[in-house]
């Protein structure tokens, strides 16, 4: 221990702490500023930046005594005294702020810019600003709006990007800022690890670190014999269901016989500190007998492949999913040209900041117990007092985590409780469960609150991924560009576990013959079991996969047709009566068309050309649409729930609160709850507070997925919202005296005729009458029908069009997209700015997609098994933006909304490829692209590139329909 | 003299997963005063447990004109010396070997520029 002296955000600090801590540990253990968020330990991310003497450093690598005597910065301080400083304004304002868990780095990184530049009596421009956040990701934003947030705050005129929308509602329709956006810049927003119960024990788990293994024996004596372990808990301690999984209950809790991943949780510990934690875990003693490892699709469901999941009848093949639609050989008869190739696309990762955390709070915990402040009234937190088991934890689907709990606690559900905490980011990675079962085992075995914070290098080892495919995929045309037939077949690694990924690989094949109307289509997808990581939701669920097959083919006919790739598409997209592969009728809200052209219009302004040549760059467009189901579909029931409530106080405005345990995960979803409950309210949105995620208070959402929310969750509080009204009717008509049909609900009055009378006065009468001020609705979405079936597959598909204009540097091989300009068509627009940013933000994941993701597993072992090794797009590498809404609304839609989360994240990667083929003749059949392998094709005239970076073989031949 | 004397360095990097430099050059050009090549130093890495000093290109050179001829000739004879390999998600040889014929005679280029012209280059220009 040693004696640490500073000043932080202008306060003095005096400290006796250990000489190895870092600076964040003791900003955010030591002095409990939180605002420091940390997302890789690895000084990779960036987002733990502070200013040390005014140069950003990365705090979770950054010794805490060589900040001895200096002056440190960091988020808590940049508004104190209350005034938001212009960056934190600025961020505000341009939606620069979606989960939040990023934001303190960026504005610290770009802080410290601000006063260099302000020094130096210069503006920021936008190189300056790309140099200087070159090391702060962000997962969210694509960056556009934090470029133009930190030159508003610098002083120059630049206002937020709205896209242009149509005519507002009282609430909906206007752009404004997420309502837990204030929280997040101030750096007072609380994310899972910024919790701290008195009394609390850390967890760790032990992995199996081998892929494939049968458990002889497992030895925790010598572990729970170490000082400060409080619990070590196996197989044998689950109380309940060993098994858990959103869809097939085949993942054990704590694996028993075998474990068939390297990531597989087989020890869960429960100790006084992290360092305990990690101690214990190596007095673990496991004995396996390893068993021969199956780490490819296509030999998974090959006869005597080794079996992952052993008796399944099906061995390896986790489901054979079919789409038939007409007779294919028919199409291709009448086909003047047929289109035959085969695409790979890679395993990829999430990478959300925030690793996965999760604390378990005993049942009958009270903080007074260890010492800690109690406070009777509070409903959560660490001064509350819990009646039951308790997970805090930032989940896309709470109820089910507590329903999996429950199971494996052997409790009923009612005994369980999840309270949402915010999430630093999900895009599908947080729907499996993680720590949360865990944490309730350990919290009961122990009685204390127990917390599990996942390192960032067990996040990328444990968490399901996105399936890696192989497409091989068969499209015919007539000469006058008449699509005839779309022949497919699929292969779909999903790991060692189920997780979603029947569902991700349905949606990749109903979706395998892209936004078209297209007469005869089959296409076989076969989902196997490995023993690589599990694949689960991601972001585009499936269809991202089979858009970078489809779309590729589209462009490749087009040529070989003579026509141009705009008007060939043009001439065969879904629109209002069309029939899609799985032989849904579009009755409704196709705003493809006019996405495509808005685009096509956009991107031949000027000199048009699609490809030329400075210097020794190639340029080159590149298009490509997507569209994209909202909702869960095939039949599954989809509703949601939301309570809406209301007061009038005295004195005060009258206010709302909505709650559901729909999930945000930085896409927005708070701000679109908010407004569709203020606009049948008639409140401002800014008088709803939004609850989430408290399965003791909020009814049931359904899982955030599928872009569903929005939709379901969004008419869940309108319908809730008007329940209320229904309420308060009678109140309002005794007031009037007038029938409750006259009355109408309108900015914070209610009137019949020409009388009227406050809201808040018809809240009071009814309140004061013992009127209930408070309803819930669940809504029903509309029906579906299942595969196969031939009916409604989906309720509603958002469109999307993106032309991206790429830079090939003939010297490196290296590709950069430099534009993009994109229409979506989301039906209705709630809040454009933070649609915007889920557009924006899609499109540079998928930008990713295409150039620079991919989860390397090597016979089962993670070669990405730090974040340094997996490249997510920095703002180095951000492109410009043009974004177009388009409206076609759905008749059943809160306001003719649709939903948008995953559609931006569709045809990026297409576009770009196609792009890079229109510049240098070669097509990219292996995402992602390897900037080595295209320019050895660029320098001996090769037509093809199907390696791409990280394979380490070439795309395997694939047999339409299936090996037998 | 000290001003006929300038240095130059390129490296080639890709967007993935790897933070290291698929290949990196480095050189010196000692300028005579009727700007034939009096000394040139060539490193490359990697090529090897260390850095490769290149010494038949050095040497091939060296009472040369400084003209992209002979940087282009240089960089072939960079390749006899060198032994490239394939770096799994790197680089593979082939690619190295395109970037030294490719980027090395503008890396030379660049340093015989600076020697002529007495071009003082801010820390970290070249990257």
């Amino acid at each position: 221990m040693s004696r640490l002296q500073m000043t932080v955000n202008g306060q003095a600090v005096d400290l006796e702490i250990p000489e190895s801590r870092f600076l964040s540990e003791v900003l955010r253990e030591d002095l409990g500023l939180t605002g420091t968020k940390i997302g890789c330990n690895e000084a990779e991310c960036g987002i733990c930046t502070v200013l040390v003497n005014g140069t950003p450093v990365v705090s979770c690598s950054y010794p805490a005594f060589k900040a001895a005597g200096t002056d440190v910065e960091t988020i808590e301080g940049l508004s104190a005294g209350g005034k938001l400083h212009p960056l934190q304004q600025a961020f505000l304002d341009h939606g620069a702020v979606q989960c939040g868990i990023c934001t303190s780095g960026l504005i610290m990184t770009s802080k410290a810019l601000l006063d260099e530049k302000q020094a130096a009596g210069e503006l920021p421009d936008e190189a300056a600003i790309k140099t200087a956040l070159k090391d702060t990701y962000c997962r969210c934003t694509g960056y556009q709006s934090v470029i133009s947030a930190i030159r508003q705050a610098s002083g120059q005129d630049v206002p937020p990007y709205i896209p242009e929308t149509g005519a507002a509602g009282f609430e909906v329709g206007k752009a404004q800022p997420n309502p837990d956006a204030l929280a997040k810049i101030r750096g007072t927003a609380k994310f899972t690890d910024d919790y701290q119960f008195p009394g609390m024990l850390y967890a760790r788990t032990l992995r199996a670190g081998v892929p494939h293994a049968r458990i002889r024996s497992i030895d925790v004596s010598a572990a729970r014999a170490l000082a400060g372990v409080h619990a070590v808990l196996t197989h044998e301690d689950v109380p309940g269901r060993n098994l858990h999984g959103i869809v097939d209950l085949d993942w054990p809790v704590l694996c028993a016989d075998k474990v068939r991943y390297s990531g597989d949780a087989v020890a869960i510990v429960a100790t006084d500190s992290e360092a305990i934690a990690a101690q214990a875990l190596d007095l673990i003693r496991v004995d396996y007998e390893e068993l021969p490892a199956v780490t490819d699709a296509m030999r998974a469901v090959r006869p005597g492949a080794p079996e992952v999941h052993e008796g399944r009848p099906d061995g390896n093949l986790l489901k054979h999913i079919k789409v038939n639609k007409g007779d294919v050989a028919d199409g291709f008869e009448l086909a003047d040209v047929i289109v035959d190739r085969t695409y790979r696309t890679p395993t990829t990762e999430h990478m959300f900041l925030e690793p996965e955390c999760a604390i378990g709070v005993p049942a009958g915990y009270s903080p007074a117990d260890f010492g800690g402040p109690f406070d009777a009234d509070a409903a959560r937190g660490e001064t509350a007092y819990h009646d039951k088991v308790s997970i805090y934890v930032g989940s896309q689907i709470p109820y089910l985590d507590r329903d999996q709990a429950a199971a494996a606690l052997g409790l009923e559900t009612d005994q369980v409780r999840v309270v949402a905490t915010l999430m630093g980011g999900g895009f599908g990675g947080k729907e499996d469960v993680a720590g949360q079962v865990h944490v309730a085992m350990l919290s009961e075995a122990t009685g204390r609150p127990v917390k599990m914070l996942y390192s960032r290098q067990e996040s990328l080892l444990f968490h399901p991924k996105r399936h890696a495919t192989v497409i091989r995929i068969r499209t015919g045309a007539t000469r006058e560009g008449r699509l005839t037939a779309v022949e497919a077949t699929l292969y779909g690694d999903g790991g060692a576990y189920a997780s979603l990924s029947e569902k991700v690989l349905t949606r990749a094949t109903t979706h395998a013959s892209g936004p078209y109307a297209v007469p005869h289509v089959k296409v076989d997808c076969f989902a196997a079991y490995t023993n690589n990581a599990p694949c689960g939701a991601f972001r585009g669920f499936g269809v991202s996969q089979s858009c970078f097959a489809v779309e590729s083919n589209m462009d490749i006919l087009a040529e070989q047709l003579g026509l141009d790739a705009v008007e060939f598409r043009r001439m065969n997209t879904l629109d209002v009566g069309s029939v899609t592969a799985t032989g849904q009728t579009m009755r409704e809200s196709v705003g493809l068309n006019e996405c495509l052209a808005l685009v096509d219009r956009d991107m031949r302004r000027g000199d048009f050309q699609w490809a030329w040549q400075e210097g020794h760059f190639k340029f080159a467009w590149g298009l490509a649409i997507g569209y994209k189901n909202t909702g869960l579909g095939g039949g599954a029931p989809d509703k949601s729930s939301a309570e809406v409530e209301v007061w009038a106080r005295p004195g005060e405005a009258v206010c709302a609160e909505v709650r559901t345990t729909s999930a945000e995960l930085g896409q927005g979803l708070p701000a679109v709850l908010a407004a569709c409950t203020a606009e049948e309210l008639g409140i401002p949105a800014s008088r709803v507070n939004v609850l989430l995620g408290d399965t003791d208070f909020c009814p049931d959402g359904g899982p955030t997925t599928a872009s569903r929310q929005t939709f379901v969750s969004g008419n869940a509080a309108r319908f809730a919202a008007q329940a209320v009204i229904a309420q308060l009717a009678p109140a309002a008509a005794a007031i009037l005296e007038c029938d409750t049909a006259e009355l109408s609900f309108a900015e914070g009055q209610v009137s019949a005729g020409d009388s009227s009378v406050s809201l808040h006065e018809v809240i009071s009468k009814a309140t004061d009458d013992g009127v209930p001020t408070v309803a819930e609705y669940e809504y029903w979405a509309p029906e579906t029908q299942p595969l196969g079936t031939g009916g409604d597959m989906h309720f509603a598909f958002g469109f999307c069009a993106q032309a991206v204009l790429c830079e090939i540097d003939t010297r490196t091989g290296l590709v950069r997209v430099r534009k993009v300009i994109a229409a979506h068509d989301v039906g209705r627009a709630i809040n454009p700015l933070t649609l915007e940013g889920q557009i924006e933000g899609g499109i540079v994941m998928c930008m990713g997609y295409a150039l620079s993701e991919h989860f390397i597993q090597e016979e089962g072992r993670p070669w990405t098994s730090v974040m340094a090794r997996y490249k997510m797009p920095g703002i180095k590498f951000t492109p410009e933006i043009i974004s177009h809404i388009v409206e076609h609304r759905t008749s059943t839609g809160p306001h003719g909304a649709k939903g948008v989360g995953e559609l931006p994240s569709i045809p990026t990667s297409a576009a770009i490829t196609n792009a890079i083929y229109r510049a240098t003749g070669i097509r990219v059949r292996s995402l992602p692209v390897d900037q080595d392998e295209l320019l050895l094709a660029m320098r001996t005239g090769g037509k093809d590139a199907e390696m791409g970076w990280g394979h380490t073989v070439p795309i395997p031949d694939v047999t339409l329909g299936g090996e037998g | 003299t000290v001003n006929q004397e300038a240095s130059a360095f390129t490296r080639v990097m890709r967007p993935q997963g790897v933070a290291l430099p698929m290949i990196s050059m480095a050189v010196r050009l000692r300028l005579d005063e009727d700007e034939t090549i009096a000394a040139a130093r060539i490193s490359l890495g990697p090529a090897g447990p260390v850095p490769h000093l290149a010494g038949s290109a050095m040497a091939y050179l060296e009472g040369r004109p400084a003209d992209m001829q002979q940087f282009e000739a240089a960089a072939a004879a960079v390749l006899d010396s060198v032994a490239l390999r394939s770096s799994k998600y790197r680089a593979s040889q082939a690619y190295r070997k395109e970037m030294i014929l490719t980027h090395l005679p503008l890396v030379l280029a660049k340093a015989a520029e600076r020697a002529r012209s007495s071009l003082v280059v801010p820390r970290g220009d070249d990257q």
